[in-house]
């Protein structure tokens, strides 16, 4: 193997075909995850203008029109083009090294959906250049708000058309994943020698596979009812509308936190030195996981009177029990393990907290006596804040810190990692706890403002200055990468004491992948050739005559290449 | 009214102290663990020593027996839940497929929403309360009564939510809902019914207050809007 590529990938500028046209799973994925950063933050820029708007009661610098714009917008951004093409960007990357393959089956699919997500995301985000502005129906468009009399504009259209398109490029993104881990796993890996995050990857792809045909449905209906006909503006087309909605956008909220849990998992595990504690129990849990959420849509509608609120309510509190296999799993992998509390493990860690408040919670809003009062509240606004930015968000912070140095061949500053995390739990604390008390105490979401006389200043001041610091920690982590990119101290193949293949080969990995690959008898196989290693020495020692009985500083070599 | 029929808060605070405390024991649980795991098993000396730390990785009996604790955690709160929807009060409160009917000896008022206005029909006393650009309109409603709520919307999709109370249910064109509420004490709570359902521009300021009579001055009160 050649140091090349670990030069190349940093130093080197593509030329702009190969950007283009670039086939290589490495580079679809590596622009998928960049690109989705990128709305991130633009997502996040939308948000941080509606907490200063919402920091004192009256309206200080936005209107009620812009504002309304600005949720719609930041919800759709971060849930619809940020969050899923984020999680099949780090999988289209990964579940190839993972899996040993050379590449990714389909590859050109992949890139289709690469650009599709794109073009559709800008497409959504084009609205805001249009004379009416951008649409302004929050970000699950219930009808008739959003057919053509209430909401009539050209941002309408781009938002469902770009949502539409956006869509279907994280669907093909998904389904080249899915063939690969079908057809490319390397020789010896059986589906149960798959890592966690490839099993969490089958169990997001299956809900995939199943909720996203139906969005492309619903907004395909929506589009024809804005401009051609009424297809849902007759009847209870209203309810019909908000059941696809739902069918499709709760898996949606699995399928962007399930692959981070297989990441939290592995990244534990590392760190504690151990193997993945009750892998197939948790293999089978996130399947039973993906199996429920199909179950669990009309959780969303206990106040219509348009369902069986029964019903939806035992299945989403049921989510609880795969979920909870999942924490045991965690903990247990820790236990007796020797930990390192390096960046990519306080990050899971974080997950680990943080994702619990929003778990909680969500076994509250399921029941329909509570969410009465909860639903469509600050308090709603707080509980899934907890999963995606608790869980999402830290769990993908988690992954960047944990594959950064595989992608780039350099490290991240583990100072500037660890203030990130530090402000980030505090801000993620500071800006949603408030929110509960807040959404308890009756203030709606998605409201401009709130009157001055509810007393809610204080509160929504606390979530204000929350926001910023989470602000100032995705500037040091800006500062980090540029930093790392520059000067970082070069990582190796293996910098971690990883225990999946992908830290076999070099950092960046070459074209092809893999020169070479160790032999894989379990779902660590890394972990396998130390622990070999490690009985080697043992019997060597005590065929020396057993002298030295402490055990001896495990020899830092590359199993492979 | 004794037995709180249509009182939704004593069922809400009932099954919220039980959520709330299991979800912060289990947090707090969780926590500790996490701590202390930190604190017992950090690794000594050399971090980046990767050397693989003993201990099995699975115990099959020990997380099924695990997986069933959390399965009657669940199996408890959603009977919690389930019997709270059972609860008289409750059935009264929540209508359509929840369950129950509104009472029949209960208020009726007809809702109307539409973008960004609420009005009040009181049918049986001819009564009609609109609000105005400069004035948000006021529901007023006799104390401990039940007053069902029987909604409907002009546009988009609105929902009434009225904290107070614990309670909201959305309000659909072309459809009827309705919610039945008590409130066991007079007083006036200025805004304090609100939209709940994003509808649009003005969609912030869509809400109404809540003025509760005692009996007599509600029946004096009607009587004198009516001529």
């Amino acid at each position: 193997m050649s140091a090349a590529p670990s030069a190349r990938l940093g130093t080197r500028r593509a030329t702009l075909v190969e950007l283009l046209a670039a086939t290589d799973h490495k580079r679809i994925g590596l622009a998928t995850t960049a690109t989705a950063l990128g709305f991130f933050a633009a997502g996040g820029i939308l948000a941080l203008l509606m907490r200063t708007e919402l920091a004192r009661s009256g309206m200080q610098f936005l209107d009620h029109d812009a504002y309304n714009q600005l949720f719609t917008m930041h919800g759709t951004t971060m849930i619809l083009l940020f969050a899923p093409p984020v999680v099949m960007g780090v999988a289209t990357y990964f579940v190839p090294l993972q899996l040993g393959a050379a590449e990714i089956v389909w590859p050109r699919l992949s890139l289709l959906g690469y650009w599709l997500y794109l073009g559709g995301a800008l497409t959504v985000w084009s609205g805001f250049l249009t004379e009416g502005g951008a649409a302004r129906w929050a970000w699950f468009a219930f009808l008739p708000l959003s057919d053509a009399a209430s909401s009539p504009g050209t941002g309408g259209d781009l938002w469902v058309l770009g949502v539409a398109l956006s869509q279907l490029g994280v669907l093909l993104l998904g389904c080249s994943i899915m063939a690969t881990i079908v057809r490319r796993r390397a020789p010896g890996m059986t589906l149960l020698r798959m890592p966690l995050f490839c099993w969490s990857m089958v169990a997001t792809l299956l809900m995939v596979l199943v909720a996203w045909p139906v969005v492309l449905a619903t907004m395909v209906l929506l589009f024809l009812d804005r401009n051609v006909t009424d297809v849902f503006t007759v009847g209870g087309g209203s309810i019909t509308y908000q059941n696809l909605f739902w069918f499709f956008a709760h898996p949606l909220v699995y399928v962007i936190f399930f692959p981070l849990v297989g990441v939290v998992g592995e990244v534990i595990a590392t760190f504690s030195r151990r193997r993945f504690f009750g892998y197939r129990v948790t293999v089978l849990s996130l399947l039973l996981f993906a199996a429920l959420s199909t179950s669990v849509w009309a959780h969303h509608m206990f106040t219509t009177q348009g369902v069986n609120n029964r019903f939806f309510s035992l299945t989403s509190t049921m989510i609880a029990i795969p979920a909870g296999i999942e924490y045991f799993a965690f903990l247990a992998t820790m236990w007796r393990g020797r930990i390192a509390l390096r960046t990519p493990m306080l990050f899971a860690l974080g997950f680990v907290l943080l994702f619990l408040i929003g778990g909680l919670s969500g076994i509250f809003v399921a029941s329909p006596p509570l969410d009465y009062h909860a639903h469509d509240s600050y308090l709603v606004v707080a509980h899934f804040h907890y999963t995606l930015f608790g869980g999402t968000v830290f769990g993908l912070f988690a992954a960047i810190f944990h594959w950064f140095p595989k992608v780039t061949g350099r490290r991240l500053s583990e100072r500037l990692g660890v203030w990130q995390w530090a402000l980030m739990f505090l801000g993620a604390l500071l800006t949603f706890v408030p929110m509960f008390v807040l959404g308890y105490e009756g203030m709606p979401r998605q409201v401009a403002d709130y009157a001055a006389f509810r007393d809610w200043d204080g509160l929504n001041l606390l979530a204000t200055i929350g926001a910023y610091l989470l602000l100032v920690a995705f500037l040091l982590f800006a500062v980090n990468v540029l930093r790392s990119l520059r000067i970082g101290a070069p990582a190796g193949p293996d910098p971690w004491g990883g225990q999946t293949l992908e830290w076999a080969t070099a950092s960046p990995p070459p074209r092809h992948n893999f020169d070479r690959l160790p032999p894989v008898r379990s779902y660590a196989p890394l972990l396998d050739l130390r622990e070999e290693r490690a009985r080697a020495e043992r019997a060597l020692r005590e065929a020396a005559g057993g002298s030295d009985a402490a055990r001896a500083p495990a020899v830092h070599e590359e199993p492979a290449p | 009214m004794s037995d709180g029929s249509g009182d939704i808060r004593r069922e809400f605070t009932d099954l919220f102290d039980v959520y709330w405390a299991i979800g912060v024991a289990v947090w707090l649980l969780v926590a500790a663990i996490v701590v202390v795991f930190l604190i017992r098993y950090r690794a000594r000396g050399d971090e980046g020593d990767d050397a693989p730390a003993p201990g099995r990785s699975s115990n099959t009996p020990l997380e099924l027996t695990y997986a069933g604790l959390v399965a009657a955690i669940v199996a408890a709160l959603v009977y919690l839940t389930f019997s709270t929807m059972g609860d008289p009060g409750y059935r009264a409160t929540a209508q359509g497929l929840d369950g129950g009917d509104p009472p029949a000896d209960a208020e009726l008022i007809d809702v109307t929403g539409a973008r960004w206005n609420w009005r009040f029909d009181y049918p049986r006393r001819g009564v009609s309360e609109i609000g105005t650009d400069v004035r948000i309109p006021t529901l007023t409603v006799p104390e401990d009564r039940p007053v069902t709520l029987r909604m409907t919307s002009l546009d988009v999709i609105h929902a009434i939510w009225i904290p107070e109370r614990r309670f909201k249910q959305d309000v659909f064109p072309g459809r009827t809902t309705t919610m039945t509420v008590t409130f066991p004490d007079q007083g006036f709570w200025r805004s304090g019914g609100q939209c709940n359902q994003f509808c649009g521009l003005r969609h912030a300021e869509m809400a109404f207050d809540i003025r509760v009579l005692s009996q007599g001055d509600y029946a004096a009160w009607t009587r004198e809007r009516a001529r």
